[in-house]
C-alpha cells in the first residue's frame, strides 16, 4: 500500500517534469523575438497547467469527500451533539459552495486571460457598487452564520436541563480518574494537597488527618542537627524534629544513630536554612551546620546530588503541611463542606460508565499540567487546568450497543488490525462495519505519553448503571 | 550621498548597514532555517506514517539516543514538532519574510536612499541571527529541545520535572525568543519610521504600493503585540528560575504538591495569544502585500479597489487584536467570552472576502503573464481561499468543540498561513530576484518548483482535514495506540508521501536560487515592465540606490494598460498629462 502511494507520488512528479520539459522544447523551437523574460509558449503551457490543476483539485475534493466519509465519526451520540452536527452541515455547505465558486473563477480566469502579446488589459481600477456588494453580501451571510453559531454555543454551555448526575474527571500524566457524586449528588471538596493514595484528593476530615500523619511518618527523619558525634564508625546526630518544630512550634529533641557506612551512602539533599535561621545543610533527611560541610564531604557524602531539587522538595513539603493544617482549621468552621466527599465514588479504571439519557455535568480538574478531555463521539471537549475547575454538560442519547448499531446503519467502518504480540507486525487488517466505541482521549500536549492517554466509555441503561454504581465502594 | 564608499568585505557582506544587503542576509538565513524546519517535518511525518518502523537513516542522523533502532524517540518527536513550528512561524515567516522584503522594498519603493537607521537595521539582523543560532543549538543539547508545542503552555513548559524538553531546552527557547523579539521590535520601529518620514517627493500615502502599506501595518502590529509575548516569556522564565508562580497553581507532580500556588496557566494563554493571533497577520499581511503587487504587475491591470484593499488590511489588522480568544474556547474561560470572540473572529472573514474578490476582479480580463512569481501569487490566493474558509469552522466556538486541536486545525493553518505565506514569499523571491541580484532566475526550474510545491501542498493538507474530522488529535507521536484511528492511517501515508515529494521539490528552488545568484542571465533594468520606483534604480545595486537626485513621484503605482498610453505600463515617475486623473 505505502509503496503504491509513493509510486503514485513519483508518477505525479514525473508528469510535472515531463510537462515542463515539453514547455522547454516548445520554447527552444520558438525563440521569442521580444525581450520578454518569459516566452508566450511557456505562459500558454502553464496556463493550461493552471486549468488542469483546478479541475484535478475539484475532482480530488469531491472524491475525498465521498470516499473518506465512511471513516469519519458517526453522527453525534449526545443531545447537543445533534445541533453541532447540523451547524457543521450548514457551515460545510456554505464553505464548499464558496470554495467551488471562488476557486472556479480563479482557475478559470487564470487560464482564460493568459498573456497574449499586443493585447491590452481592461482598465478597471475600481467599481464602488461591485465592492459594496461583495462587502455587504458576505457580511450578511456571516452575521446569519455567527448568530446561529452563537445561539448553539450558548445552549451548549449554559444548559437549562436539570443535572441528573455529577461526574468528575481528574487528569494527570498520563491517565484519567473518575469520581461520581454519590448519594448526596454533590462532589465533595478536594485538594491537590491530598493527592497520593487518595487519587482525586477528596478532602474529608479523615483524609486530611490521615495525610498529615503520613507527612509526619515520611519526615520524622527531617531533623535539625544540633550536635554530631563520631565514635567507632557510629555517627550520632542529635537535634529537633523538623515536622513538629516547623509546623506546631513544639520542640521535640531526638537522636539518631547511624553506622558509618549508612552515613557514607547518604545523599546530600539540600542546603537550607534551619528553624533557628542559621545556614544548614540537609542531608537525606538530616540537617547539619554548613560549617561542617567540608568535613562531611570528606566523610564521603555524595557531592553530585541535586541540591536545588531537594531544597524545593522540603519547601513543598512544609507548604503542604501548612495547607493541610489550614484545611483542618477550615473544617472546624464549615464541616458540611468537607462531609460531601464521604459518599463519593472514585473509579480508577480504564472504563467510565455513564447512564443513557441523563444530563451529566462533568467537572474537570488536573493534577499536573494542562490536558484536554476530548469525547469525539459526543462532540464534547474541555481543557483540564491545574488550579481551576472546568465544566461541560452533555446528555448521552445512545447506549454503546445502540451507537454501534447506528454506526453500522450509517455505513461507518473501522479497521480491525491484528498484530503479532511479540514483533508488533501486522498479521491481518480487515475493514469492518461499525465503530470502535466511545472513548475519552487527551487532546492537549501533556508530555511524552500524550499519545496514549485514554479511557473507554460505556454508556448503559439507567438500571444497569444504578446497580453498577451501588456495587462500588464509597470513599469512606 | 549616492556615491560609492570604500567598503571592506566585512562592512559590505557581514556588518552591512545597507538595506539591500541586510534584506539578502535575512533571506539566506531564512532559507537555511526553512530547510531545517522542513527536514524536521519530514522526520516526524515518517514517524506518523509508519509508527514504530525502524529506518536505518534515522538512526544514522539522530543516533541511538533519539532514534534507537531507527525509530524516532517520542521525546524527540515532540521536540521536532515544537522546533519545526517555532522555526517556521518566527524565523522563516516573521523574520525571514518581513526582514527580507521590508528591507529590500521599503527604501526602494518609497524612493529613499536607505532605512531611517542603517545601524538599527544591522542590529536587527544580527539579533535575529543570534536567536536563530540559539534555537537551532537547543535541538542538539542532551536533554532535548523544548517539547511542549510551539505555544509552550505552562505548567508543562514551566516544570522541568514534567518532561525532558522542559529543562535546558525550554530555557534556551525562551532566551532565543526574547532575543528574537528584540530584533523584531527594532526592525519594526525602523520600518515604521522609514515609511512615515522618508517618502520621496510626491509619494503620498495613497500613492504607496500595497506592499508598503502591508509592511507598515505589519510593523505596527509587531510593535503592539510582540512586547506582550516578551512579557509572557519573561514571566515564564521567572516561574522557572526565580520561584514565582505567575502561571502555577495547585500542582502535584513527581509525587509532591508544589509550594507555588496562586497563579493561572490561562494567564499565559491570554498573553501568548494576544501576540499569537496578530502574529498570524504579521505573517500573512506582508505576503498579501507582495502578491498584490505581483498580481497587478503581471495581470497588466491596476489592482482592483486600491483603497478597499488598504481599508481591508487596516480592518484585518484592527480585528486581529480582538480575536485571540478563539484559540482558547476550550480552556474553560467564560462561555460568554466565547460568544464575543466567535463574533469578532467571523468578522475577519469580511475584509478577507473583499481581498479575495478584489484579486479575482484584478485578474478578470487581464493579460496574465504567468511567470513563476505570478503562479505562486495566484497559488497563494487559492490557498488563502481554501484555508480561510475552514476558519469559519474553527472560529465558530460551537463547531470548535469537536475539531479543536485536531488535525483539522493543523490543515487549516498550514494552508492559510504556512503554505500561503510561503507561496507569497516564493512569489516575492522570483519577482524581485532581478532587483536583489541583477540576474534572472531560470524560469523553467521556477515552473517545475511551482508545480511540485502546489501539488505537494494540496496533497499534504487537503486530506489532512479528514484526519482531523475523524477526531485525530495533533501532536500524537503515534495514532495507532487508539484503535479508532487505524482506519485513517492510510491517509497519513498519503500525506507523508506528498510531504516528501514537496520537500524534494524545494531543492529545485535552492539550486535555481544559488545558481542564478552566480551564473544567472543578467537582468535588464525593468524586466517585468513594472511601475514602481525600485525598477527605476540602476541594475547595479549602488549605495544610496539612485545616482544623483531621488526620483519624483507623480502618480499611483498601478497605471497598467491605462487608456491613452501606448505602452501597457506607466512609471510612477512619469508626470500626469494635462487633464489626466491620478489612477484610482
Amino acid at each position: 500500500m505505502e509503496l503504491l502511494l509513493i509510486l503514485l507520488a513519483i508518477v505525479v512528479a514525473g508528469v510535472a517534469i515531463a510537462k515542463v520539459m515539453k514547455a522547454k522544447e516548445l520554447v527552444d523551437g520558438l525563440k521569442d523575438p521580444e525581450s520578454e523574460p518569459i516566452s508566450s509558449s511557456e505562459i500558454r503551457t502553464n496556463a493550461l497547467g493552471w486549468l488542469v490543476f483546478g479541475i484535478v483539485l475539484f475532482a480530488m475534493a469531491v472524491v475525498q469527500m465521498i470516499a473518506f466519509d465512511k471513516y469519519m465519526l458517526p453522527s453525534a451520540a449526545s443531545a447537543h451533539g445533534a445541533d453541532v452536527d447540523e451547524l457543521m452541515r450548514i457551515t460545510m455547505i456554505l464553505i464548499m459552495s464558496v470554495f467551488f465558486v471562488t476557486q472556479g473563477l480563479l482557475f478559470w480566469f487564470g487560464f482564460k486571460y493568459y498573456f497574449k502579446p499586443g493585447k491590452k488589459a481592461f482598465w478597471f481600477p475600481h467599481d464602488n457598487k461591485l465592492e459594496m456588494a461583495w462587502t455587504v453580501v458576505p457580511a450578511v451571510v456571516l452575521i446569519m452564520l455567527v448568530t446561529y453559531g452563537m445561539s448553539t454555543w450558548d445552549e451548549i454551555m449554559n444548559p437549562e436541563d436539570k443535572v441528573d448526575l455529577k461526574v468528575e474527571i481528574v487528569s494527570e500524566q498520563f491517565g484519567w480518574t473518575t469520581r461520581y457524586a454519590g448519594a448526596d449528588s454533590t462532589l465533595g471538596e478536594a485538594s491537590f494537597a491530598l493527592y497520593g493514595k487518595n487519587a482525586v484528593g477528596i478532602a474529608t476530615k479523615n483524609a486530611i488527618i490521615e495525610r498529615l500523619a503520613e507527612c509526619k511518618n515520611i519526615n520524622t527523619t527531617v531533623i535539625t542537627i544540633s550536635n554530631k558525634a563520631v565514635t567507632n564508625n557510629m555517627i550520632t546526630l542529635t537535634g529537633f524534629n523538623h515536622y513538629d518544630d516547623e509546623i506546631s512550634g513544639k520542640i521535640t529533641p531526638m537522636t539518631v544513630t547511624l553506622t558509618k557506612s549508612a552515613f557514607d551512602n547518604a545523599v546530600i539533599i539540600s542546603k537550607g536554612r534551619g528553624f533557628d535561621g542559621t545556614s544548614k545543610l540537609i542531608v537525606k533527611g538530616f540537617v547539619t551546620d554548613s560549617l561542617n560541610l567540608e568535613a562531611e564531604i570528606a566523610l564521603g557524602w555524595n557531592k553530585d546530588a541535586k541540591l536545588d531539587k531537594v531544597e524545593s522538595s522540603i519547601k513543598n513539603f512544609r507548604a503542604n503541611v501548612l495547607r493541610l493544617r489550614r484545611m483542618l482549621k477550615d473544617y472546624a468552621n464549615d464541616p458540611t463542606k468537607y462531609d460531601f466527599g464521604k459518599d463519593d465514588i472514585v473509579v480508577n479504571d480504564n472504563h467510565i460508565k455513564l447512564p443513557k439519557g441523563n444530563t451529566i455535568e462533568f467537572q474537570f480538574r488536573s493534577k499536573d499540567v494542562i490536558h484536554s478531555a476530548y469525547f469525539p463521539h459526543f462532540r464534547a471537549q474541555m481543557n483540564t487546568v491545574p488550579g481551576m475547575k472546568t465544566k461541560f454538560t452533555f446528555k448521552p442519547t445512545e447506549t454503546s450497543e445502540e451507537f454501534q448499531a447506528k454506526a453500522i446503519a450509517e455505513g461507518k467502518v473501522y479497521l480491525e488490525v491484528i498484530r503479532d504480540e511479540n514483533t508488533g507486525e501486522v498479521l491481518s487488517s480487515i475493514e469492518k462495519l461499525g465503530t470502535t466505541g466511545y472513548i475519552l482521549l487527551c487532546n492537549k500536549v501533556c508530555g511524552t505519553s500524550h499519545f496514549n492517554m485514554k479511557v473507554f466509555i460505556d454508556v448503559v441503561e439507567q438500571d444497569e448503571f444504578d446497580s453498577w454504581l451501588a456495587g462500588q465502594k464509597t470513599f469512606e | 550621498m549616492g556615491g560609492h564608499h570604500h567598503e571592506t568585505f566585512i562592512s559590505k557582506y557581514i556588518f552591512s548597514m545597507d538595506h539591500k544587503m541586510i534584506g539578502k542576509q535575512f533571506l539566506i538565513t531564512a532559507i537555511f532555517m526553512a530547510v531545517l524546519g522542513m527536514a524536521m517535518s519530514i522526520l516526524f511525518r515518517i514517524q506518523l506514517a509508519w509508527p514504530g518502523e525502524g529506518f536505518a537513516f534515522l538512526n544514522f542522523f539522530l543516533g541511538d539516543k533519539w532514534a534507537p533502532e531507527g525509530v524516532l524517540d517520542p521525546n524527540m518527536y515532540l521536540a521536532l514538532v515544537t522546533i519545526h513550528g517555532t522555526i517556521i512561524v518566527f524565523f522563516v515567516l516573521t523574520g525571514g519574510l518581513s526582514g527580507t522584503f521590508s528591507n529590500l522594498l521599503i527604501p526602494y519603493q518609497i524612493g529613499a536612499r536607505d532605512m531611517a537607521s542603517g545601524f538599527m537595521n544591522m542590529v536587527s539582523f544580527w539579533l535575529f541571527f543570534v536567536s536563530a543560532v540559539i534555537m537551532v543549538y537547543s535541538v542538539f543539547i542532551e536533554s532535548g529541545a523544548a517539547s511542549g508545542g510551539w505555544t509552550v503552555y505552562p505548567p508543562l513548559s514551566a516544570l522541568p520535572q514534567a518532561m525532558d524538553g522542559s529543562g535546558l531546552g525550554m530555557t534556551l527557547w525562551l532566551v532565543s525568543m526574547s532575543i528574537f523579539i528584540a530584533s523584531s521590535l527594532i526592525g519594526s520601529l525602523n520600518y515604521i519610521v522609514t515609511v512615515i518620514n522618508l517618502r520621496t517627493k510626491g509619494m503620498t500615502m495613497v500613492r504607496l504600493p500595497l506592499t508598503i502599506w502591508c509592511f507598515l501595518i505589519t510593523a505596527v502590529l509587531g510593535v503592539l503585540s510582540f512586547p506582550v509575548l516578551l512579557s509572557a516569556a519573561l514571566l515564564l522564565m521567572f516561574d522557572r528560575m526565580l520561584g514565582t508562580s505567575f502561571y502555577l497553581d495547585s500542582i502535584f507532580i513527581g509525587g509532591e504538591p508544589l509550594e507555588a500556588t496562586g497563579g493561572s496557566p490561562i494567564l499565559y494563554e491570554h498573553l501568548f495569544w494576544f501576540l499569537g493571533h496578530p502574529e498570524v497577520y504579521i505573517i500573512l499581511l506582508p505576503a498579501l502585500g507582495l502578491i498584490s503587487e505581483i498580481i497587478s504587475t503581471n495581470s497588466r491591470k491596476p489592482i482592483f479597489g486600491y483603497r478597499a484593499m488598504i481599508l481591508s488590511v487596516l480592518a484585518i489588522a484592527f480585528l486581529s487584536f480582538i480575536v485571540w480568544g478563539h484559540h482558547m474556547f476550550m480552556t474553560g474561560m467564560s462561555p460568554f467570552l466565547g460568544t464575543v470572540f466567535t463574533f469578532t473572529t467571523l468578522l475577519i472573514a469580511i475584509p478577507s472576502a473583499v481581498k479575495v474578490f478584489n484579486y479575482l476582479a484584478t485578474i478578470w480580463k487581464g493579460n496574465l503573464r504567468l511567470t513563476p512569481g505570478m503562479l505562486f501569487a495566484l497559488g497563494m490566493v487559492s490557498l488563502f481561499i481554501s484555508g480561510g474558509l475552514t476558519g469559519l469552522v474553527l472560529g465558530d466556538s460551537a463547531l470548535d468543540i469537536n475539531v479543536h486541536d485536531t488535525y483539522f486545525v493543523v490543515a487549516h493553518f498550514h494552508i492559510v498561513m504556512g503554505a500561503g505565506a510561503i507561496f507569497g514569499m516564493f512569489a516575492g523571491v522570483y519577482h524581485w530576484f532581478p532587483r536583489m541580484y541583477g540576474k534572472m532566475m531560470i524560469s523553467k526550474l521556477g515552473y517545475l518548483h511551482f508545480w511540485i510545491t502546489f501539488i505537494g501542498v494540496y496533497g499534504v493538507f487537503f486530506p489532512m482535514h479528514f484526519v482531523g474530522l475523524a477526531g485525530v488529535p495533533r501532536r500524537y507521536y503515534s495514532n495507532l495506540d487508539f484503535e479508532m484511528f487505524n482506519d485513517v492511517q492510510f491517509i497519513n501515508v498519503i500525506i507523508t508521501g506528498f510531504a516528501i515529494l514537496s520537500a524534494l521539490g524545494q531543492f529545485v528552488f535552492i539550486f535555481n536560487f544559488f545558481y542564478s545568484v552566480f551564473k544567472g542571465k543578467k537582468s535588464v533594468q525593468n524586466p517585468w515592465k513594472s511601475n514602481t520606483l525600485e525598477w527605476t534604480a540602476p541594475v547595479e545595486r549602488i549605495h544610496g540606490n539612485w545616482p544623483g537626485e531621488l526620483p519624483t513621484v507623480y502618480r499611483w503605482p498601478y497605471d497598467y494598460s491605462k487608456p491613452g498610453y501606448e505602452e501597457d505600463y506607466v512609471l510612477q515617475t512619469v508626470p500626469l498629462k494635462d487633464g489626466e486623473h491620478d489612477g484610482h
